[in-house]
């Protein structure tokens, strides 16, 4: 047994599930209920549209790739194929790390802590003007020849 | 100044319509995984009885399940406002989160593979 202080001693009544260094085994159960106390209901709600709002966006751009793929003409083979699943590849992404970072947000604000920084945003941005950007290169150049 | 109805309320027990703009938002998301679900169907193209068509029965499953319950839980929400007895709703979180995911995948492997 090492220094009881650099230990990660469960609370009484923690229940651990998972690593204790967030694998998603971590945040499968939800956010831990006993930490903290009960957060202003406002603020439970408005983490709760924030991740339906994530949600939409996500299934946004998978119906986007997937109507992109269909519809796009390239000139060059297969960059349809690209251009959508870029679209598709990115909803699924922003889905996978949607939940997670509800529970961060719910237990931040049951522990009075700040919200975790994420760089979705930014992935979402970069992500999505860079196809859009492709795209309209690939509409002008059809549009030449 | 009105009269007080015994069955109304006698105080804003929800101010700001946090509950109600919840329950739209809600109901937005389920009709995005709605039409998700129909456009994966039609890019996935028929015949649409097999095991690559799974997605959109979950995806409209989840969706219709998503109004449905939604109906309800606004109810519930309504109660325990009402009560001052703390929001908890991870199941439907984690349905709608899984339901998402699975539709993602799916669409991903359809686009880069088929």
């Amino acid at each position: 047994m090492t220094d009881p202080a650099s230990v990660d001693v469960p609370e009484e009544g923690e229940e651990r599930v998972g690593s204790p260094h967030g694998g998603f085994g971590r945040y499968a159960a939800g956010p831990r209920r006993e930490l903290g106390h009960e957060p202003d209901y406002r603020f439970t709600l408005a983490n709760e549209r924030t991740f339906l709002a994530w949600i939409r966006t996500s299934l946004a751009l998978i119906g986007g790739g997937l109507v992109l793929f269909q519809v796009i003409e390239t000139p060059v083979p297969g960059g349809r194929r690209i251009l959508g699943g870029a679209l598709v590849g990115l909803g699924t992404l922003l889905a996978l790390r949607a939940y997670r970072r509800w529970v961060r947000n719910e237990e931040a604000l049951r522990t009075d802590a700040p919200f975790p920084p994420t760089r979705l945003p930014l992935l979402l941005a970069a992500g999505v003007g860079l196809v859009a950007v492709i795209s309209v290169v690939v509409l002008v150049a059809g549009a030449w020849t | 100044m009105a009269r007080r109805r015994p069955d109304r309320p006698d105080r804003v027990f929800d101010e700001g319509l946090q509950q109600e703009r919840t329950a739209l938002a809600w109901d937005r998301t389920a009709l995005a995984m709605l039409a998700s679900g129909l456009v994966y169907a039609r890019a996935v193209g028929p015949p649409y009885v097999r095991v690559a068509h799974l997605p959109v029965a979950v995806a409209l499953g989840v969706g219709a399940a998503m109004l449905l319950l939604g109906a309800r839980r606004y109810a519930d929400l309504h109660a325990t406002l009402r009560a001052d007895r703390p929001v908890q709703r991870v199941p439907y979180v984690r349905a709608v989160w899984l339901g998402t995911v699975v539709v993602g995948l799916a669409s991903t492997v359809a686009v880069v593979f088929a």
